[in-house]
């Protein structure tokens, strides 16, 4: 498998295995990882296509998430603190009262 | 032919962390893992000469993201149901669309075969900042004032619920 082909399978590989452990963890906090980990699948994704197509739009993007990644964590670690702070847990199914 | 063997192993690696995020029960442990795999995701960017994406991976997402992420683990409670059960029940569905998604997203139609050793100059430093001040200076400029914007709106949201919180105690 040339190096292309495969960059692309592993940042799919990484991306959809966040997705699957955001929708399997029951911890608050890995949930939060394995949404920093679907991140770094699209910034694989975005650095594999600028290099393909030798632009910059790609590793400009992918400054851009990391920014926004930055500023997620910065206002969701406070939350996170807060729920755990009221309810002593941080097991998803604790928090159903949230929803709607 | 070292670099593409070296990429192979390092996206290996990465694919390992990735699978010890979610198997792992502690998460420090899968806190370690996530740490390994944005390692290893530096690597790769760095040995295809991107080296700007690289510096940044290291730096804002193992130095200040996890950091972060660590201290809040540190002041979890050990005896947490959250550490004895550790998936919903939609864990193998999950698990199982993620696995086709990634399949198919892998088979997604591409320009060029192989990464012919990118040109060094177009991803350094220097026309890196270039281009990321002339060209892209004022969208990055707006979403950075949109993301303030956002913060100022979530603290005086917060400040208006405290406040009528104080009114109805009283």
């Amino acid at each position: 498998m040339d190096n292309v082909s495969f960059l692309q399978f592993v940042a799919a590989l990484v991306f959809f295995m966040g997705f699957a452990g955001m929708v399997a963890r029951r911890n608050l906090l890995v949930v939060l990882m394995c949404v920093e980990m679907m991140l770094n699948g699209v910034i694989l994704m975005l650095v594999v296509a600028a290099i393909q197509t030798l632009t910059l739009e790609g590793p400009v993007l992918a400054f851009m998430i990391f920014v926004v990644a930055a500023c997620e964590l910065a206002v969701a670690i406070p939350i996170v603190l807060l729920l755990m702070k009221r309810r002593n847990t941080l097991e998803l199914a604790s928090y159903d009262d949230l929803k709607g | 032919v070292i670099t593409s063997i070296l990429i192979h192993l390092t996206g290996l690696m990465a694919v390992a962390f990735a699978v010890g995020v979610i198997l792992c029960r502690h998460p420090m442990h899968s806190a370690l893992c996530l740490i390994g795999l944005m390692g290893m995701l530096g690597a790769i960017f760095a040995m295809m000469g991107v080296y700007v994406v690289a510096l940044f991976q290291v730096m804002i997402y193992v130095g200040a993201v996890m950091v972060l992420m660590v201290y809040v683990i540190m002041l979890m409670d050990e005896r947490d149901r959250a550490m004895v059960r550790k998936y919903t029940r939609y864990a193998i569905p999950a698990t199982g669309v993620g696995l086709l998604l990634a399949v198919l997203a892998s088979r997604l139609p591409h320009p060029s075969a192989g990464i012919p050793g990118a040109p060094r100059d177009l991803f350094l430093f220097k026309a890196f900042s270039q281009a990321f001040v002339e060209d892209y200076g004022f969208p990055i400029a707006l979403a950075a004032v949109l993301l303030l914007v956002g913060i100022f709106s979530a603290v005086a949201v917060i400040r208006q619920q405290e406040s009528e919180g104080r009114d109805g105690q009283r």
